[in-house]
């Protein structure tokens, strides 16, 4: 049977391939904007991972109505306050900027980088600093996109200062793209004597996380004291607000190439009248004359689903390495992929689904006759 | 005669005809909606920049002008920009934001001359007097809060009357609260340091290079004229424009090839009848036309449905956002009319050869 659609598809060059290229372009545009929710749930959970299931993280609320967020200033000595509090073994002021397109700078002494998980990267060269020095270490990233290396010197708002070590972070990607140094060093190179971006506290046991939260909240109106299952919550409503928007563009774009489908389909169906007709008449039930009709459309998806994951994955690493400067934002996850390729499949096989009963309700005798 | 058979073929495959036309309706639905977000963030900039005529704004250097909520200027640096050369009026300006209420700018009512470029009338009221705990509110937030004249608000524990309340701007001003500088300085609790701060030069030719002289003096802040600031943000908009057009126009881009299929088709089915026009004298281009015409047609009828559907839901965003986001501006729709028509004409033109290219005595020939 499948021969019979694939020389029908085949007698019409130009209008299969135009068919598929609809779907395709589709296709493509799905997988396209899906990587930038995909890759950044994958950022958001590789970036959680660098906390303890325990600590808590302090900063102000963050506003996003003028813009993208911005990380806002802390007292330091809010930190000693939170260290008084019942229940708290270790309140450490950290600075963590986090501008989009300006290197992040994570200000934290050694003696608490067990904090964030980083303690233990490995150095491709050097190693951590003094938290005396007046140096940083650098992501692998950072070395290879500035050209730079252990000995040389790199400025910061006119602030030299010596690196030590470069770092290769496995899990945590983030971590890659990041200068970090001592605390102190990081107030003096970002101009931000006394102050802090967050705070990180670690309770003496898990179970007095939330009561810290609270306390912490009462206590600063502008504050805001996040745990672990906080932040995932929010990273969820921020990735799943970005999947509706991303999505739905595709969706509304495979509609459009789902009319496509039909008219097609519909036109194959009118073309081969006489065909089905005799095909009807020495026997075929209409249950057969179905299913030719949804292998033709089966076999346009299938070439249209490979074309447009093709497609889409090479546009996605395009951006990624010349737009995002190879910081990877969006990324195209297996899941991602087989969800563009059955939903290529299931639209195409769904909207020739009354093309092919229009098909099996041709009457021999008058198309025949015709 | 020919623009009958435009008609008339149009007519004749009623569902085809229909379904071309909705899928190039869709196209430009999404283009425009995705669009009207773009415009509806350029529209509300133009807002702000209409503040700023002839003024020249300083913020903190590493601050873009689109986050100046975030700057912070030294009091003892907004004393010295008083000194400068050409320098005729200085507004210290404190922006905050407190949860639970939303956007509150502090500004010294004698200042309030400075912004002749704008023009907010009052609905009922008047204006703050220096240092009172008074605030002026925009319509939006005092209808949702149930304010009115006389009535009293607590922001970030600092008691305030309402003295005034704005007419209806439909921007995000329809939202904040106005107050003088020491009152924003106790909501803020920023004593030492503004947001920002509005330089009036006393010439507004020389705006530039009093900015200027500011940047040579200070590292650690940034004055614009209106005109650079002007600048800067259109860079930033025709970006967003550009993108959201093109990722709206991939369903469009869809629809064109839609309807090259069906110009195919619909051009193979009427083989016989173009030759018969052929053969009675009608020119290739006389048929060429005729067929880029049908497929142009399509298009703009399915723009027009497409713009109907759009601004349905940018009624509906914005309705259910309480907000003025998005907005169809005139250039909008003139733009998604000339995209779509443009599809039309490239989607035609291959079907459109292939029809005046057949040989009449071959087409009336074939079965």
């Amino acid at each position: 049977m499948l021969d019979i659609a694939f020389k029908n598809l085949a007698e019409h060059k130009l209008r299969t391939f135009l068919t598929v290229l609809g779907i395709a372009i589709a296709i493509t545009a799905i997988v396209a904007l899906g990587s930038i929710s995909a890759g950044m749930k994958e950022i958001v959970h590789s970036s959680l991972k660098q906390m303890g299931s325990d600590t808590i993280i302090v900063m102000k609320h963050i506003d996003i109505t003028y813009g993208p967020p911005q990380i806002r200033e802390i007292d330091e000595d809010i930190a000693n306050e939170i260290a008084g509090m019942d229940g708290v073994e270790l309140a450490v002021p950290v600075v963590r900027t986090n501008y989009l397109g300006i290197v992040p700078i994570l200000g934290i002494n050694f003696e608490d980088a067990a904090l964030f998980n980083i303690e233990d990267v490995d150095f491709k060269d050097g190693g951590w600093y003094d938290d005396e020095e007046y140096g940083c270490v650098i992501g692998k990233n950072v070395a290879e996109e500035r050209k730079l290396g252990v000995g040389d010197e790199i400025e910061i708002n006119g602030k030299k200062l010596d690196i030590v070590g470069v770092f290769e972070a496995g899990e945590i990607k983030g971590m890659n793209y990041i200068i970090a140094m001592p605390y102190t060093v990081a107030q003096d190179v970002l101009d931000m004597k006394g102050k802090a971006t967050m705070i990180i506290v670690k309770p003496t046991d898990i179970k007095y996380t939330s009561s810290i939260k609270h306390q912490i909240e009462e206590e600063y109106d502008d504050m805001q004291a996040l745990t672990t299952q906080d932040m995932l919550k929010m990273a969820s409503e921020i990735t799943s607000t970005v999947s509706i928007v991303t999505l739905g563009i595709g969706f509304v774009a495979s509609i459009v190439a789902a009319i496509g489908i039909i008219i097609t389909m519909l036109n194959s169906v009118h073309e081969r009248k006489r065909q089905i007709g005799i095909m009807k008449a020495i026997g075929a039930n209409r249950l057969w004359i179905i299913i030719e009709v949804l292998e033709e459309s089966l076999i346009v998806s299938i070439i249209a689903g490979i074309a447009g994951l093709v497609a889409g994955s090479v546009m996605v690493s395009f951006v990624n390495k010349y737009v995002l400067a190879g910081f990877n934002i969006a990324s195209v996850t297996p899941e991602l992929a087989a969800f563009a390729f059955i939903y290529s499949i299931s639209l195409a096989l769904v909207f020739s689904l009354y093309p092919a009963w229009r098909a099996s309700t041709i009457d021999p005798i008058e198309a025949i006759r015709d | 005669m020919l623009y009958e058979m435009v008609a008339r073929e149009l007519g004749r495959n009623h569902l085809r005809s229909a379904l071309t036309i909705l899928g190039i309706g869709i196209g430009i639905f999404l283009v425009i909606t995705l669009s009207s977000f773009s415009r509806g963030i350029e529209q509300n900039i133009e807002n702000d920049l209409k503040y700023m005529s002839g003024l020249i704004t300083v913020v903190q250097k590493g601050i873009g002008f689109q986050n100046y909520m975030f700057s912070k200027i030294d009091n003892g640096v907004v004393e010295e920009l008083k000194d400068i050369a050409g320098v005729e009026e200085v507004a210290p300006v404190i922006i905050t934001r407190v949860s639970g209420f939303g956007p509150v700018m502090g500004m010294d009512p004698e200042h309030f001359d400075m912004f002749s470029g704008i023009e907010v009338g009052f609905e009922e009221g008047r204006e703050i007097e220096r240092d009172a705990y008074e605030v002026m509110l925009g319509h939006d937030i005092a209808e949702k809060l149930k304010l009115g004249i006389g009535d009293y608000i607590t922001l970030n524990g600092i008691k305030l009357e309402v003295v005034g309340i704005f007419k209806k701007t439909g921007t995000e001003d329809d939202n904040a609260a106005l107050v003088s500088l020491d009152m924003a300085r106790e909501i803020a609790d920023m004593k030492d340091e503004v947001t920002m701060v509005m330089i009036k030069p006393e010439n507004v030719e020389d705006a530039k290079s009093v900015a200027e002289e500011i940047n040579s003096m200070y590292d650690d802040i940034r004055a614009a004229s209106d005109e650079d600031v002007r600048k800067y943000a259109h860079k930033l908009t025709s970006q967003l424009n550009i993108l959201t057009f093109v990722i709206g126009g991939v369903a469009a881009f869809i629809a064109g090839i839609v309807i090259m299929n069906v110009m195919i088709m619909s051009v193979r089915e009427r083989r016989r009848e173009i030759g018969i026009i052929k053969a009675i004298g009608a020119s290739n281009m006389q048929v060429l036309g005729e067929i880029m015409i049908e497929s142009i047609i399509m298009s703009i009828i399915g723009a027009g449905i497409g713009i109907a559907m759009s601004f349905f839901a940018v009624y509906l965003i914005n309705h259910m956002l309480a907000k003025a986001i998005a907005v169809i501006t005139p250039e909008l729709l003139i733009e998604a009319v000339a995209f779509a028509s443009t599809i039309g004409l490239l989607a035609g033109i291959l079907p459109a050869r292939q029809a005046a290219r057949l040989d009449p005595v071959v087409a009336i020939r074939y079965e």
